[in-house]
């Protein structure tokens, strides 16, 4: 038994690349993220959680925000590849194997942000495993995301070498997918006592946002690798995300007047605080949605240039939607009767900024996402003319 | 097995901080203004210059509300939050793996972070101290000047909060939330 058996690889393997100015930029970010990463993990041994800005009131922070980015790139790249096997979808062929693939890297390096986040991580699978709490969101989290990377493996395997039961493995990681972004957004969902985030606003927005990532890393992927064999799928599914921005815009709409002129204590004032940040107008909004659903809408339909740029804004406008979602679930604290406590004056919001080892932790995972993706398309053959 | 609460005759509460003290030194609470079990907070004279409302003022002691249905329970995944069979909600600090879910869950802002074990950390009403070595107090009712406080167990009809709440009108906090608090606020 070998691994080849399962995986396949590259007949000559080489790490090397053409060096361009575009290529040689790339490179250079990446290694600087990288470095950003190693910063921050190093801190991270140094100091523990202290060196986060993360407080008795704020103690989610961007950890948090930038695990919840890369899994929905992930959920998004996998579903999209998957349904292409599963209903025989003939435009997204070509690249089913560099999305399933590419999708279980984003994972991984949303985990290399989430083990940093969670205080203790091997108590974490330890406890959930000896006593699960099936009460808990986050439980059912650490259920459903190793049956969805495991249907994914076995998705990627089965259709790289043409051995056992693709579809169903296929249908499988579809619904492991969904199961695993849903309950990524019932955490906060479920929470009755963070108004902000309470109900089925974002179960929908992850579920949608998630979709969304796929296209657009598909789409940058399309560039930075110059795959003239992807652009029909790039095309094809440019008409999907129109639909998906459009819905987006939609509930944020819907969202901000309920929210508001809703006038519920502690919604509304999260609500209209977000709503009314730099960080959700320009990039959630403007970059995040309006852009990309603008020049899916009105860009040209068999060219991807613009739609490329578009969908990086489309990224950071995700990323950005995590970073609001954490703020906005504890921008206004518990205060209970707590009006003033240890003769300090209370804020009617809290304040957080990210330090810089959680950035350099949170960011700099966006590195390691890039090595992954890089090594993982010169060691392997992920091309659908070679299968 | 008890049912134990505790009713709190804020009024009376002169905002000696006495409680605070008391909880820290027996049970080993870190200091620091962020590192704390129970809190006296304080409500300021509501109005504006000339037209004050001067009995707007008052102080209000809690902490954990040791809830019947407590949401930090329902949603800690390792099931390290626990009622003990004396309805008081305990954190176990070996399954604890700081994910810190419950400190969102929590409508009272009850719970934060032990430095020394890494773990989430609240109000015990004593169970590991005081109770422990056979008393009937907790540290903050013991120690209050002006009988703010009144622990015990809800289910025996002849215990001294059984009385006070069949006698006197009270208030949970966040009631609407359905949490079903254990600690009653006398009016």
């Amino acid at each position: 038994m070998k691994l080849s058996d399962y995986l396949p690889f590259k007949e000559k393997i080489s790490l090397g690349f053409k060096i361009t100015p575009v290529t040689l930029l790339l490179a250079l970010i990446t290694v600087g993220l990288i470095l950003f990463y190693l910063y921050g993990v190093m801190n991270f041994f140094a100091h523990g959680h202290h060196a986060y800005n993360v407080t008795r009131e704020h103690p989610w922070g961007f950890l948090v925000a930038s695990y919840e980015f890369f899994v929905a790139v992930a959920m998004g790249s996998i579903v999209t590849a998957a349904s292409g096997i599963f209903f025989d979808i003939k435009v997204i062929k070509p690249l089913t194997k560099r999305l399933l693939l590419f999708g279980l890297l984003s994972l991984f390096a949303g985990f290399t942000a989430f083990l940093f986040e969670v205080g203790h991580p091997v108590t974490m699978v330890i406890y959930t495993a000896l006593s699960g709490n099936v009460t808990s969101a986050l439980f059912w989290l650490g259920v459903f995301y190793p049956l969805f990377m495991l249907f994914t493996v076995l998705t990627f395997v089965s259709y790289s070498k043409n051995i056992g039961p693709t579809k169903i493995f296929a249908l499988f990681a579809i619904i492991f997918a969904n199961s695993s972004v849903l309950t990524a957004g019932s955490i906060f969902g479920l929470l009755n006592t963070r108004l902000f985030s309470s109900g089925i606003f974002y179960q929908i927005e992850f579920m949608a946002t998630a979709i969304l990532g796929g296209i657009f890393l598909l789409t940058l992927i399309t560039v930075m690798f110059k795959k003239e064999s992807y652009v029909e799928a790039v095309v094809a599914l440019k008409k999907v995300s129109i639909a998906i921005l459009s819905l987006l815009l939609i509930m944020y709409i819907v969202r901000y007047l309920v929210g508001v002129y809703g006038g519920v204590p502690g919604k509304a004032e999260a609500i209209q605080y977000i709503y009314t940040s730099k960080n959700f107008l320009i990039f959630e909004l403007g970059l995040g949605i309006v852009f990309p659903l603008f020049v899916a809408a009105f860009g040209s339909h068999k060219k991807i240039g613009m739609f490329c740029l578009a969908s990086f804004f489309g990224l950071v406008g995700i990323m950005f939607s995590r970073i609001n979602l954490i703020e906005g679930v504890q921008v206004v604290p518990m205060q209970t009767m707590k009006i003033r406590e240890y003769q300090e004056v209370p804020s009617l919001i809290t304040s957080y900024v990210p330090s810089l080892t959680e950035l350099g932790i949170g960011v700099g995972a966006i590195g390691v996402f890039i090595l992954f993706m890089f090594v993982a398309d010169r060691v392997l053959e992920l091309d659908e003319a070679a299968a | 097995m008890a049912r134990y609460g505790m009713a709190l005759d804020y009024k009376n509460c002169i905002n000696c901080k006495a409680c605070e003290v008391a909880c820290k030194e027996e049970n080993g609470i870190l200091l620091g203004a962020d590192k704390h079990r129970i809190w006296v907070g304080v409500n300021d004279v509501a109005g504006e210059w000339p037209n004050l409302n001067i009995v707007s003022s008052s102080f209000q002691p809690s902490q954990c509300q040791h809830c019947e249905d407590a949401p930090c329970q329902e949603v800690c995944p390792t099931q390290a939050t626990y009622t003990n069979e004396n309805g008081v909600v305990l954190v176990d600090a070996d399954k604890c793996i700081l994910c810190t879910y419950c400190m969102e869950a929590c409508p009272y802002d009850a719970r934060y972070i032990d430095d020394r074990t890494m773990t989430v950390d609240k109000c015990t009403f004593c169970t590991d101290t005081r109770l422990a070595r056979g008393e009937t107090t907790t540290a903050c009712q013991n120690t209050c000047p002006t009988k703010v406080r009144t622990f015990g167990d809800l289910d025996d009809p002849e215990s001294e909060i059984s009385i006070l709440l069949r006698t006197r009108e009270h208030f949970s906090l966040k009631e609407n939330l359905g949490t079903k608090p254990k600690l009653f606020y006398l009016t």
